[in-house]
């Protein structure tokens, strides 16, 4: 026992230290107790072992209500007490009345993350040589409160970050969400805690703190790195029938030279696409604003544009969005 | 000597030879096991009910409550004839016994017939979502547990036409009724939350 | 008389005619009698502890290494799966269900359970229901892989992509058999409880082993009927399309937990309220005393037994699903009742004349260990802290220090303690401390750095953890003292065996016990009893060694007065 205050958790979070400082307190109590039973025990085993001078019976002690109201009220008063602390320290770990300055959308998948940041921005795992996932990193603004919205496609995963001592379950049909603002910059380990198949074990992910400025360089080195592919004259968008969804999140052109866009829509829900200079400016290139289509093809040029990032979206759903970019 | 010897015979009647006697105790518990595998399903089906969006299902209507309703008294009315057998046995009257346990299996045949032609109309099936999974799930084992009291109360009508009960040993009897009711009283909660609560 | 056991017509122990062994196997598969039911309980269900042990050291092998890599994914999946499941099913659960089909009977004055057909019935469908889950090996993906959890909807029908193979549908109908065979067996135990005890024995004088079996009993027969229903959903789930656990067709993925851990959590109380029982029996045997606060027990056991129906979320706050509030204030409701047991278990020994046999040593085991296990489980009942160990190797320890800290040295003192009565021998007492002393040390060894994991943050159910290389040294201690465990069966196993034939014969009363059984022969009869005593307090046996003795001294002090002895007056 005495091992585990060496091992009292702390962790690298408001609401952590919370939840450490708490822990400390049931060990506290925890120790009291475990040392006190067992010393009554070792007492009582020396103490009353049958000697060879024992004659008869000893006492035929039945019972005494005063100690049974005393050993059940007494242990009641505490765990009340525990009770009263786990509730309020409970209601600030899980506090959600402040609005976050970032929102991460977790999806969790058999067996790996995406983290959507919003502003058709994802992390996704990036892939070896052979193919094979590597673990995703992510990264957030150290000081600030982050807000984690998990869901799953399929199966049950846990997101859980061992030194921010918090786990939330990835429920499929659910958004659970928590709110932890992380104080002490750095490299943190990520796991799936929940069993989720073959692949549970590597289901890992990386998330490191830094600061503001560092932060929204990363934001802008991923987003320009993760739409990328060979420049085409001719580019194909489509939404499969019945989803909120285009079928590519990231269209590639060609500089300087006109580019020929066929969106076509599966049917089920209306859609329509619009390509624009950015998200915030909104000067059309492509696409009929206010004219979803319920089904079918649309063709249509894009006019020759210098080289850069674009973007594109779904007037009737905005989830739905992609970069064009123009190399 | 002091001890007081009894026979290994009181030892097993007990020292409690007053109230329900044993096998119909174990009839007693046996039902209470029953309400909790049901209290599973039907805790499965509410709780998928509440977060349903809509219920039923987009293109689905609501199901028609005569027909089987018409059937609910069917069984309904085999509960009270099943009670008419036993109440004959409790005067020693085999052939009521008789008679009124055949009525019983005649009813009980009728609804669960009634109860296939209905999932003949309908238009969704198990695979179909979530709806039709909790309807023929619960309908289903409800089926099942009716087939098993029309086992129950065939064997019955064999012992009782050999001549096996008479007014002071018919547990079977008792046994069944019990059953048979409580069959009844799962059929009327069904009937109620699937066909008539909207 | 002088000892009661002349009583009682004497009944051979020794079957030497080799002629008869066939017969004898026959008799034990054709039996009704409660006790060779009883002894075929405890041989198959710790037969099943070896298998499921069997498990745990490949699970513990694979772990020893960060790499893994002793065993595919896939088959660790498999192992630990299996583990559980043939614990807690076929191990833990039967096993009592073996003392308290031996016991129960002989304890209040019956001659056999109230259905005896029924319940060799609930034994033989064990090994139907164990030779079902096991079959998964031989089908193309291996066992069933979902933990013994089987949490939906890995395991269900439209994910089976992820969670292939008749294993899992296996799995789901051996426990179906299994939980059916549980209730029955809750109902045989009820009816004869209520229905046959003996004259005089009313149910406040019944003995708390008795008592706990009654109360078990009803948690196991109305807790067990909901996981049946779950088990149906997820079988119609995996193999006619339904989609009760899959929210892409409407159903709902939480809705497995809430109705498996409102069989399992009031499960953890019918594997552990007859170890209470036993520990109950024990220790006032070897302190020469009463239980103390008898009644306070009794209550306290069904104050568990109901808190148990009230506390299964707590194994779900991190679900984001639940009521945390109400159901963390119910989960600590569940330490007054149990702190209650605590110190009436220590108030019993409190001036009494303590004997350390075997029994006695694993019942002040079970004491000092399940101890830790409820300590540990105040920690997890706090949601905060639980959103930090929920899933980690803290639970690991935690189930490991309930079920093995308190269980298993239960049932390894139920072993030493009526022992003498199944078989009429003693098992050697040396072999008894050997054997306490490894599984103490290898069982802290395993699962005491398990809490260290926990706090470090290894999630349990991980075939490989190359990414945290800092967690091997507490996993190799672990793997050490499994094997330490292994180990510590043997002078066990080599006890019994030798025991049986050769251990030194123990009377009807080897310990001065208080309760009726140790009022019969060793082995008792058929018919159990050929007289019972007055019964006027829970202590029948006891009351009537006391009268003996009185009678006894009162005889040689008239014998005293009868020669001429002017100095002594008469009484």
């Amino acid at each position: 026992m005495g091992l585990l205050t060496g091992c009292a958790p702390t962790g690298g979070s408001v609401e952590s230290r919370e939840i450490g400082d708490f822990y400390n307190v049931v060990f506290f109590l925890a120790l009291v107790v475990f040392v006190g039973v067992n010393g009554a025990l070792l007492y009582f085993v020396t103490k009353y072992r049958r000697r060879p001078t024992d004659v008869g019976m000893p006492p035929q002690i039945h019972g005494s209500t005063i100690a049974e109201v005393t050993w059940t009220v007494l242990p009641a008063l505490l765990v009340f007490g525990l009770f009263g602390m786990s509730w309020s320290s409970m209601r600030s770990v899980d506090r959600k009345d402040e609005p976050p300055n970032v929102t991460v959308n977790v999806q969790g998948y058999q067996w790996n993350w995406e983290f959507d940041y919003g502003n058709n921005f994802k992390v996704k795992a990036k892939k070896d040589a052979d193919g094979k996932p590597l673990v995703p990193l992510m990264k957030v603004p150290v000081g600030e409160r982050i807000r984690f919205v998990l869901t799953s496609d399929n199966v049950i995963h846990s997101f859980f970050l061992p030194e921010m001592l918090f786990k939330r379950d990835v429920v499929p049909g659910r958004l659970n969400q928590f709110d932890i603002t992380i104080d002490s910059a750095g490299l943190y380990k990520g796991q799936c805690a929940e069993f989720c198949g073959t692949d549970h074990a590597l289901m890992n992910f990386q998330l490191q703190a830094l600061n503001r400025a560092d932060f929204e360089a990363w934001v802008k080195d991923e987003k320009a790195n993760s739409c990328a592919g060979e420049p085409a004259g001719t580019l194909e968008l489509a939404s499969p029938p019945g989803q909120i969804a285009y079928d590519k999140d990231c269209l590639v052109a060609p500089a300087g030279q006109p580019v020929k866009l066929t969106y076509t829509n599966g049917g089920g829900q209306p859609h329509n696409v619009l390509v624009v200079k950015s998200e915030k400016e909104r000067g059309t290139l492509f696409g009929k604003s206010g004219d979803p289509i319920p089904s079918g093809t649309e063709t249509g040029e894009i006019a020759a544009q210098p080289a850069g990032q674009y973007f594109f979206f779904c007037q009737v759903h905005p989830v739905m969005n992609g970069t064009y970019k123009v190399q | 000597m002091s001890s007081i010897a009894t026979t290994p015979e009181t030892a097993l009647e007990g020292g409690r030879p007053a109230g329900m006697s044993m096998p119909l105790l174990g009839m007693v518990l046996f039902l209470a096991s029953e309400v909790m595998f049901f209290a599973g399903l039907f805790g499965a089906y509410f709780s998928i009910r509440a977060t349903a969006v809509d219920w039923p299902p987009v293109g689905l209507e609501h199901l028609h409550w005569q027909l089987p309703g018409f059937f609910t008294v069917v069984l309904v009315v085999s509960s009270f004839t099943l009670h008419l057998a036993l109440n004959a046995i409790k005067r020693g009257n085999t052939s009521g016994l008789i008679m009124w346990t055949g009525v019983t299996i005649v009813l009980g045949a009728i609804f669960l017939a009634g109860q296939l032609y209905d999932y003949s109309t309908l238009d969704f099936t198990i695979r179909d979502g979530v709806y039709g999974t909790t309807f023929f799930t619960l309908t289903g084992f409800h089926g099942a547990h009716v087939f098993g009291g029309l086992c129950y109360l065939v064997i019955m009508l064999v012992r009782a036409s050999t001549g096996q009960f008479t007014r002071h040993s018919h547990a079977a009897v008792e046994g069944a009724s019990m059953y048979w009711h409580f069959v009844d009283v799962v059929w009327i909660v069904l009937f109620l939350i699937l066909y008539v609560l909207k | 008389m002088t000892t009661h056991a002349e009583n009682v017509g004497s009944v051979s122990v020794k079957q030497p005619v080799e002629a008869k062994k066939r017969s004898a196997v026959l008799d034990y598969l054709t039996t009704t009698d409660h006790k060779k039911i009883g002894v075929m309980y405890l041989w198959f269900s710790f037969g099943m502890f070896l298998v499921g042990g069997l498990f745990a050291l490949i699970v513990r092998t694979q772990l020893a290494n960060p790499d893994g890599g002793f065993v595919d994914r896939d088959t660790y999946n498999q192992m630990f799966t299996m583990h559980g499941s043939i614990m807690l099913f076929l191990f833990i659960i039967p096993i009592w269900n073996g003392w308290g089909n031996y016991i129960v009977p002989l304890q209040i004055g019956a001659l056999d359970m109230a259905f005896p057909r029924i319940n060799a019935l609930s034994f033989w469908m064990l090994p139907v229901g164990a030779v079902t889950i096991l079959s998964g090996y031989f089908t193309k993906d291996g066992f069933a892989a979902n933990g013994w959890t089987e949490y939906q909807p890995i395991a269900s029908s439209h994910a089976q992509a992820q969670s292939p193979g008749s294993g899992t549908d296996l799995w789901i109908i051996g426990v179906l058999i299994i939980t059916i065979a549980s209730s029955l067996g809750a109902i045989n135990f009820l009816v004869t409880i209520f229905k046959m005890r003996a004259p005089g024995m009313t149910m406040f004088r019944m003995p708390v082993f008795t008592w706990n079996i009654a109360v078990t009993s009803i948690l196991a027969l109305l807790a067990a009927p909901v996981l049946m229903s779950a088990l149906s959903m997820a079988f119609i789930d995996r193999n006619y399309g339904g989609s009760f656990f899959d929210p892409n067709f409407g159903g709902d993925a939480i809705l497995w937990q809430n109705l498996f851990w409102f069989y399992s959590h009031p499960a953890v109380y019918i594997m552990i309220l007859p170890a209470f029982g036993l520990i109950s029996e024990v220790l006032p045997v070897f302190s020469r005393k009463p239980l103390f606060g008898y009644k306070a027990f009794v209550f306290a056991t069904m104050a568990i037994g109901a808190l148990g129906f009230s506390v299964w979320a707590h194994h779900m706050f991190t679900t984001g699903a639940v009521l945390l509030g109400f159901f963390a204030f119910m989960t600590s409701l569940i330490a007054i009742p149990t702190g209650v047991k605590f110190f009436n278990w220590l108030a019993t020994l409190w001036r009494g004349q303590l004997s350390f046999p075997p029994p006695m040593v694993f019942a002040l085991g079970f004491l000092s260990m399940f101890l830790i296990g409820g300590i540990n489980g105040m920690f997890t009942a706090q949601p905060p802290i639980d959103y930090a160990l929920h899933d980690t190797y803290w639970v690991v320890a935690h189930i490991h220090y309930v079920l093995f800290g308190g269980s298993v040295f239960a049932v390894y003192s139920a072993f030493y303690f009526w022992f003498p009565k199944v078989t009429g021998r003693f098992l050697n007492e040396r072999l008894g401390y050997i054997h306490f002393a490894l599984t103490f040390l290898g069982f802290n060894l395993t699962f005491f750095p398990m809490h260290l994991l926990g706090l470090a943050g290894m999630p349990r159910r991980i075939a490989e953890y190359a990414q945290n290389p800092q967690w091997q040294g507490a996993n190799v201690t672990a793997t050490v003292g499994a094997f330490l465990i292994a180990i510590s069966t043997l002078p066990f196993i080599y006890n019994v065996l030798r025991s049986m034939r050769y251990g030194a014969p123990a009377g009807s009363d080897p310990w001065e016990g208080n309760s009726l059984e140790w009022w019969t022969t060793s082995p008792p009869p058929v018919y159990n009893f050929a007289s019972l005593p007055p019964i006027r307090s829970e202590r029948p046996v006891l009351d009537m060694r006391l009268e003996a003795e009185a009678r006894a001294r009162l005889e040689a002090e008239s014998a005293a007065n009868a020669a001429p002895d002017p100095g002594s007056a008469p009484v």
